[in-house]
């Protein structure tokens, strides 16, 4: 019996990625005999989840801890798989910087204007004559030389800086940003955004005690189905910000220190992002309907 | 400007002054006011509503089926979403977009400042 619990003890203990799913639930039923100090009843069996879409053959999925944010100390609820191509490929920073320029100048529409001297108010006659009068010669009273006069080359009209990387390399800026965010530890998958209360401070308290950072980002998967404390908890904190799954992004990833998913957010990322590894090149604008993609 | 300044400051300044002083300059312009101290620190709320939701929805086409294009969330001039060009481009646009609903007066500048930059783009320069 002890060493049984010896043995649950050291497998809680080792540091994730050298055991495999496999190992895990067999031993899972181990620490199910631990007396557990718990006020409901007994110790839950742990949330596992392997990889659905294929792995490449020289590649094994990458893995990370289940947490909920029920208890404070509910860390390690369970274990999942996450795909190597998307949480563990190249760190490429350069096209996350290339992917974060984007976000921050495709949208942008400079609206700073200047009056030629065409457009300036007067200046159709020439304000003394050519010659005889002693003075320097001009023509108009509104050339960019005088005073009050129009601006050569200032900025003209509303100016927009619009353009689109292309979308594999958007596509890989998420990977990236992901892969990243895992591998300096920000990266935190959540069973669900479920919370006991709809208090902003206990999240603030949470976030404190698992040592996240001073902002976070929740991603749930649809917007209509959120929680509602998880609502009510974010819009009352700034640097708590909740988004769906169709709103994630290289800048808020990178504005957040620290980034919680949910697992079914995860595979619909995984599912959405491996796509483009193996499609073919648009004919015509994915918005036609093909007849093999939904 | 500048000069039709200096010539205010001088009578201003050169009226009382006795003759024998008048060569002397009496270091800076007291007109042309510059600031001796800091001014308060600007205070930038880094986590608006607005700075904290930047960029969210840009992957609206890669993560949603398509349906939508992020060019479509730039809010802007209707002539200008989703679209660049230069400033012959954006004149020739916007007439054509939006010419029949403008002022007289600007549709008219706007006229003008079309067939100049036709004139400048492909008579003059290097490149025409």
């Amino acid at each position: 019996m002890l060493q049984l619990v010896r043995a649950g003890a050291r497998a809680w203990l080792r540091p994730r990625g050298c055991r495999g799913l496999n190992a895990l639930a067999e031993e899972a039923v181990q620490p199910a005999e631990k007396p557990e100090p718990l006020a409901n009843a007994g110790p839950q069996a742990p949330v596992l989840r392997r990889c659905e879409l294929p792995v490449p053959l020289h590649r094994r999925p990458v893995q990370a801890w289940v947490e909920s944010l029920r208890g404070y100390e509910q860390e390690r609820v369970g274990l999942t798989e996450l795909h190597p191509d998307v949480f563990s490929t190249a760190p490429r920073l350069d096209i996350l910087h290339q992917v974060a320029i984007w976000q921050k100048n495709f949208k942008r529409i400079s609206y700073a204007k200047t009056k030629t001297r065409a457009e300036v108010r007067g200046g159709g006659r020439k304000p003394w004559q050519q010659k005889g009068s002693g003075r320097a010669r001009h023509g108009s009273i509104r050339s960019p030389i005088w005073r009050g006069g129009g601006v050569a080359h200032g900025p003209r009209g509303p100016t927009s800086y619009y353009y689109m990387l292309p979308m594999k390399v958007r596509v890989q800026g998420l990977k990236v940003a992901l892969t990243v965010k895992l591998a300096q530890d920000d990266l935190h998958v959540v069973d669900s955004l479920e919370l006991p209360t709809a208090d902003p401070q206990y999240l603030m308290e949470l976030a404190r005690y698992r040592h996240w950072g001073d902002s976070v980002l929740f991603v749930d998967l649809e917007h209509d189905d959120m929680p509602q404390n998880v609502v009510a908890a974010t819009s009352g904190l700034k640097t708590f910000n909740l988004v769906p799954a169709v709103g994630l992004n290289v800048h808020s990833m990178l504005k957040h220190q620290t980034l919680v998913l949910t697992l079914p957010t995860v595979a619909f990322l995984e599912e959405k992002l491996l796509w483009h590894d193996s499609r073919y090149t648009p004919l015509y604008p994915f918005r036609l309907p093909y007849r093999d993609f939904p | 400007m500048a000069g039709s300044l200096s010539w205010v400051a001088g009578r201003c300044l050169w009226g009382q002054v006795p003759l024998a002083c008048r060569s002397f300059f009496l270091g800076f312009p007291r007109l042309f006011h510059v600031r001796v101290t800091l001014p308060p620190p600007k205070v930038v709320d880094r986590w608006n509503e607005k700075r904290a939701m930047f960029g969210v929805y840009d992957n609206i086409g890669i993560l949603g089926n398509f349906e939508k294009h992020p060019k479509e969330l730039i809010k802007g001039p209707v002539w200008l979403r989703g679209w660049k060009g230069n400033e012959l481009q954006r004149c020739i646009r916007k007439k054509r977009m939006v010419g029949n609903r403008m002022f007289i007066d600007d549709l008219h500048n706007l006229n003008k400042r079309i067939s100049f930059l036709y004139k400048r783009f492909n008579r003059h320069g290097k490149h025409r």
